[in-house]
């Protein structure tokens, strides 16, 4: 067992580092892990749709995974989800590719009518939070105190903060 | 020299009720005079581990809302308070907290004064009601509270009505997005956009620091913010004649055997529901917008006050009113920079208007989006093209999102009445509120469903979302229902907040605005604690 695990992650590995492009606006039929012949327990399905929705990218998984670990521990972000739509999480991530980060489109005619609803749900939910708005706005952690107290006066450069 | 808080009676020359800004900063100033001063507070005391670790956990479980009040004992908060209209319901759930310090605990600093017209309302427009006090008798307690409390702010109000000093201390920098983008766009339509003064430490001030800009206001890590158990209550413990109790609810207040004095308070603690008696010369109920009405119901006795305490006239729970705070979202198209925990530019052009006699007048406020407001709901929507969600538009969208929301006041037509459906821990019966939306009050709405879009146009925005809520919702600032008047025919109070027909009993919340601006309440609220104090003491003028 643990030589399959070794080569498990390193397969891992080897699928995490393709391009994100190479899964997206893809026809999201139901995804074969070729990987694991098992299905995804729903609070696996969970993270890896939160790891897929984020906005992290590979370089990111670090912060990634604390983000996942910190949704994960409250009830109040998962009620959604599990396990009143246990069996639509799973049917959801299964469409995906595993280990794919921050994807870049999904076609929605494709989905199931719950399927999509939940998506867009999690969507707005994990867009409305704090820590994802200021990542993908650069802003600095919220709750830290700054040395510099007229940031918000600066110009964002190229887009940027 | 209390007597003994612990046996069950306590002794003092002034009992004040809630430990909120309003009956901390009268205590502060009651307490120079070293009489026996007891403040009641029904919540606990939150030390500043309990700020930290609320903060922290706040961020370790993603909970944007977290709040002082999530992990309370549920015997010590009254039970929620909803307000109706029709079949539409508002819950005031964390809105109003219970501890020392009250909702100042978490409130946002916002310190706009009321205008001159605020304050002859009835005269101006012919409804509502005119407050029996002028404005340029409350302004020298407005200055007075400013400097209380710290505001910082900058003289550049066109609007503003006439001040008879400067701000303590000058106004947050604005944003990036103030300058570049807000304030150009309402130049545009003719508006002019100003500094917001806020009790936010512009820079040190009375041993406090300066904003850090954290952004995480409700538990201000750097203590810029004012907030009563920080600021005022450390002073306020180390005064010999003062006592300061947490965990004791007020249940009821007894009147003499004559009706026309308060007695006794009677309270329970909150942790093993013994009870608690205090004697004072003195009675001031401090409990806010919602709970200072409900004790003067509660203390009914079955004589001359059977309708509840300065109900001679029928006026207790009368004309209650709030705020409301409709929001819209805009995609400037562009990257809106970074925001402080609150906005350092405003509008109150539209206080100013002549028209008001046709619609609510309020304060608009734009900043890059707020914190609580779930952006993505209208983002996520506008990031789909052909059926196609495109994730990576989203994320180049959340960054340009910018919220304008106003605050505008109501006529004031809803109604608090005791719920015996409904009981708190103690048995006693929740409040209802029962809210009367007028055509007058709906027309700031439909006011904001044309101008919303006209500023997003201005400020370049792509896309501008519908107004939330559609119609009711409610801003949090109770007000009106036990009013100060000349008779009691008109009000609850008198023009010194005493309560008619009882001669030691004061009130100081934002239940004796007898009409409320859209402004919010908390510094005009701290000018009469301040008033009130120097009444009692003797009516010295500021």
């Amino acid at each position: 067992m643990k030589n399959y695990d070794l080569k498990r992650r390193q397969f891992l590995r080897l699928l995490m580092s393709l391009p994100v492009g190479l899964v997206i606006g893809c026809d999201l039929r139901p995804y074969e892990s070729l990987v694991y012949a098992r299905t995804l327990t729903p609070e696996e399905s969970l993270r890896k749709l939160i790891l897929l929705l984020g906005p992290w990218s590979a370089t990111d998984r670090e912060k990634a995974e604390d983000f996942v670990r910190r949704f994960l521990r409250a009830k109040h972000n998962i009620d959604p989800y599990l396990p009143v739509s246990s069996e639509l999480v799973q049917s959801l991530a299964s469409r995906f590719p595993d280990g794919t980060l921050a994807i870049k489109e999904i076609v929605l005619q494709s989905l199931p009518t719950k399927e999509k609803e939940l998506l867009m749900n999690m969507v707005k939910h994990l867009y409305s939070l704090i820590d994802v708005r200021s990542e993908v706005s650069e802003w600095p952690p919220w709750g830290e105190c700054l040395t510099d107290e007229t940031w918000h006066t600066r110009a964002p450069v190229l887009g940027k903060i | 020299m209390y007597g003994d808080a612990m046996t069950g009676e306590i002794k003092a020359d002034y009992c004040i009720a809630g430990a909120g800004i309003a009956g901390i900063v009268l205590a502060s100033k009651l307490a120079a005079s070293g009489k026996k001063l007891v403040i009641l507070e029904q919540g606990p005391r939150f030390a500043e581990e309990e700020r930290d670790n609320m903060l922290f956990d706040s961020k370790q479980t993603l909970n944007d809302l977290a709040d002082y009040n999530d992990n309370v004992e549920p015997g010590v908060v009254t039970p929620h308070t909803s307000a109706s209209h029709g079949d539409q319901v508002a819950e005031w759930v964390a809105q109003r907290l219970f501890g020392l310090g009250g909702t100042a605990l978490h409130w946002m600093g916002f310190s706009l004064r009321p205008l001159e017209d605020d304050l002859k309302f009835k005269t101006l427009y012919g409804f509502g009601r005119d407050w029996p006090i002028p404005y340029a008798e409350l302004e020298p307690w407005l200055l007075r509270a400013e400097h209380e409390i710290g505001v910082a702010g900058n003289e550049d109000n066109p609007y503003a009505s006439k001040r008879s000093g400067p701000f303590p201390m000058p106004a947050h920098a604005f944003s990036y997005f103030d300058r570049e983008m807000f304030k150009p766009a309402l130049k545009r339509l003719g508006i002019v956009g100003h500094s917001c003064p806020l009790a936010v430490n512009s820079k040190l001030y009375r041993g406090r620091s300066a904003c850090m800009a954290c952004r995480a206001c409700k538990f201000c890590p750097s203590g810029a913010r004012y907030s009563p158990d920080r600021a005022h209550v450390p002073i306020l413990e180390k005064i010999p004649n003062v006592m300061v109790l947490e965990n004791i609810s007020l249940r009821r207040l007894e009147t003499g055997a004559k009706g026309n004095r308060i007695a006794a308070a009677h309270a329970m603690r909150v942790k093993d529901r013994t009870s608690l008696v205090v004697r004072a010369k003195h009675f001031i109920l401090a409990l806010g917008g919602v709970e200072t009405p409900r004790m003067l119901m509660l203390s009914a006795d079955k004589d001359i006050h059977k309708d509840g305490l300065g109900n001679s006239g029928g006026q207790l729970g009368r004309r209650f009113s709030d705020h409301t705070n409709p929001f819209v979202t805009c995609d400037v198209g562009r990257h809106v920079g970074g925001r402080l925990g609150f906005e350092t530019m405003i509008s109150e052009h539209f206080r100013a208007q002549k028209d008001r006699r046709e619609q609510p007048s309020f304060v608009i406020f734009g900043s890059p989006a707020i914190d609580w407001i779930p952006i993505a709901d209208d983002a996520a929507m506008w990031a789909i093209r052909d059926d196609t969600l495109s994730l990576e538009a989203l994320r180049g969208i959340i960054p340009q999102i910018a919220t304008l929301w106003v605050m505008t006041e109501l006529e004031g037509e809803g109604t608090l009445k005791l719920d015996n459906s409904k009981l708190d821990a103690f048995g006693s019966p929740v409040a209802k509120i029962t809210m009367k939306l007028t055509d007058w009050d709906r027309r700031a709405h439909a006011k904001l469903v044309k101008l919303a879009p006209r500023i997003g146009e201005a400020m370049g925005a792509e896309n501008v979302s519908e107004v939330t809520p559609p119609e009711f919702g409610l801003g949090f600032h109770p007000s009106g229902a036990t009013a100060m008047a000349k008779s009691p025919d008109e009000g609850v109070c008198d023009t010194n907040l005493k309560v008619f027909g009882l001669d030691n009993l004061h009130l100081v919340s934002n239940s004796v605005f007898p009409q409320m601006g859209p402004n919010p309440p908390t510094l005009t609220i701290v000018a009469l604690a301040l008033r009130l104090g120097a009444h009692l003491e003797g009516g010295v003028a500021p």
